[in-house]
């Protein structure tokens, strides 16, 4: 797939931008940042807040972030990972502050059809999560799905699936230790 | 080694790091997992390895271009605050900072009461400065006239942010639950003044705020706000 492909470029000037806007305070390094990731970044909020307005509200946010927070990405692991984690992070606060619309407006198909289709024909990942993800029962794969890629809390998780609290946390906590093993 | 023994246990990272990057914690966890980032090794080297392990699916999800308006306003907020001192978005709207804006302008207000004849110049009902990161970049002043509808408004930026000012933006009141927001006029990179209606100098009236936006649909993510303050004179 192309955009796995030019993965490795892109995300290859993520750390020397970053180090430029935390020392140099270089707004065009922002602006580069912003070009390689916006889109991605936003379609990651979008698939937790379902909501283009609040996702670009957040998404400005987060480059703002950024630009004044930039020096505590300490070169320590994936630039990539560190602006999802923050994107993440904003997206899911913001839907807790909101929580009636946030159950009301998602719905759990999505993030499987999701799962189920984008990763035929992508080697790599094949090999990796998505197969690990695959030998899991689907419950325990749609629960950490539910929360990794939708946001939700084990409150919301409760609400949706009906099942006992104490059995979810168990059954997600098994789960990612399952996709440990199988990862390493 | 500095840190805490507990976090030296593998398992526990581990545990501590899923929970992390799945975003199973609360705002308030996951503000001390990030701070103990900075300092345990193990923890940090735990949530880097999950969040390489997962990162994949995130890469998965199709991408979404943002709206221009994103961008512009980001570019804005950037360009007005070029000093070497770091100022997180939130901490540009403390009281003290306001208070300080207000202060400045009542000097202002002031200083240019005293020193015009008040027949020859028309004083300002309201003043509002609008700043970004604790600077001044445009100040609004309200001119009320008896004629309804010969209200006006006057717009100027500030000498240091001219340069920088937006070929266009819009100026807002900041609304209430009771009242949403009005859209007051549109705004020029250079100095503007409008009449306004007597519905939008009454929404100007009750507004505490005044925000720019780049949106012309919505003040949700304004550029610039600062208070709307009534001014008083001594009648002579």
């Amino acid at each position: 797939m192309g955009a796995n492909r030019e993965s490795p470029a892109w995300q290859q000037e993520l750390a020397p931008l970053l180090k430029r806007i935390a020392y140099q305070r270089d707004s065009q390094a922002l602006e580069r940042l912003y070009a390689l990731t916006s889109a991605r970044l936003m379609g990651l909020m979008m698939r937790i807040l379902h909501d283009e307005a609040t996702s670009a509200e957040q998404l400005q946010e987060l480059y703002l972030k950024v630009w004044y927070r930039a020096d505590q990405y300490y070169q320590r692991g994936s630039p990539w990972g560190w602006l999802c984690a923050a994107a993440r992070n904003l997206a899911i606060d913001r839907l807790r502050a909101d929580p009636a619309r946030h159950l009301n407006s998602r719905s759990i198909a999505p993030l499987e059809q999701i799962f189920e289709t984008q990763h035929q024909g992508v080697p790599w990942l094949e090999q990796s999560v998505v197969r690990c993800l695959n030998g899991l029962q689907p419950k325990v794969r749609q629960l950490i799905l539910l929360s990794y890629i939708g946001g939700y809390s084990h409150a919301e998780l409760q609400t949706l699936t009906r099942a006992p609290l104490g059995s979810i946390k168990s059954r997600i906590r098994r789960g990612l230790r399952e996709l440990k093993r199988c990862l390493e | 080694m500095p840190g805490i023994a507990r976090y030296r246990d593998p398992g526990l990272c581990d545990a501590l790091a899923a929970d992390y990057v799945t975003g199973r914690m609360s705002h308030l966890c996951r503000a001390r997992m990030e701070e103990l980032c900075r300092t345990e090794l193990l923890l940090s080297a735990a949530v880097e390895r999950w969040s390489q392990h997962l990162l994949p699916l995130q890469e998965q999800l199709p991408p979404r271009p943002p709206p221009p308006q994103v961008w512009q306003s980001i570019d804005v907020l950037i360009n007005t605050d070029r000093t070497p001192s770091p100022s997180p978005l939130w901490q540009r709207l403390w009281p003290w900072r306001l208070a300080t804006l207000v202060s400045s302008l009542l000097l202002l207000a002031l200083a240019y009461n005293t020193w015009m004849p008040s027949e020859s110049h028309p004083s300002p009902a309201y003043l509002a400065p609008l700043s970004a990161n604790g600077e001044i970049r445009l100040v609004i002043s309200a001119y009320q006239d008896e004629k309804p509808g010969h209200s006006r408004l006057y717009a100027q930026w500030t000498e240091s942010f001219l340069p920088h000012a937006p070929a266009q933006s819009y100026l807002w009141t900041d609304g209430s639950e009771r009242e949403p927001p009005v859209l007051l006029g549109e705004l020029g990179a250079a100095e503007t003044e409008w009449r306004v209606s007597p519905e939008r100098w009454q929404a100007l009236k009750r507004s505490r705020y005044l925000l720019v936006s780049l949106d012309a649909d919505t003040p949700a993510r304004p550029v610039l706000q600062g208070p709307c303050l009534e001014l008083h004179y001594d009648e002579i």
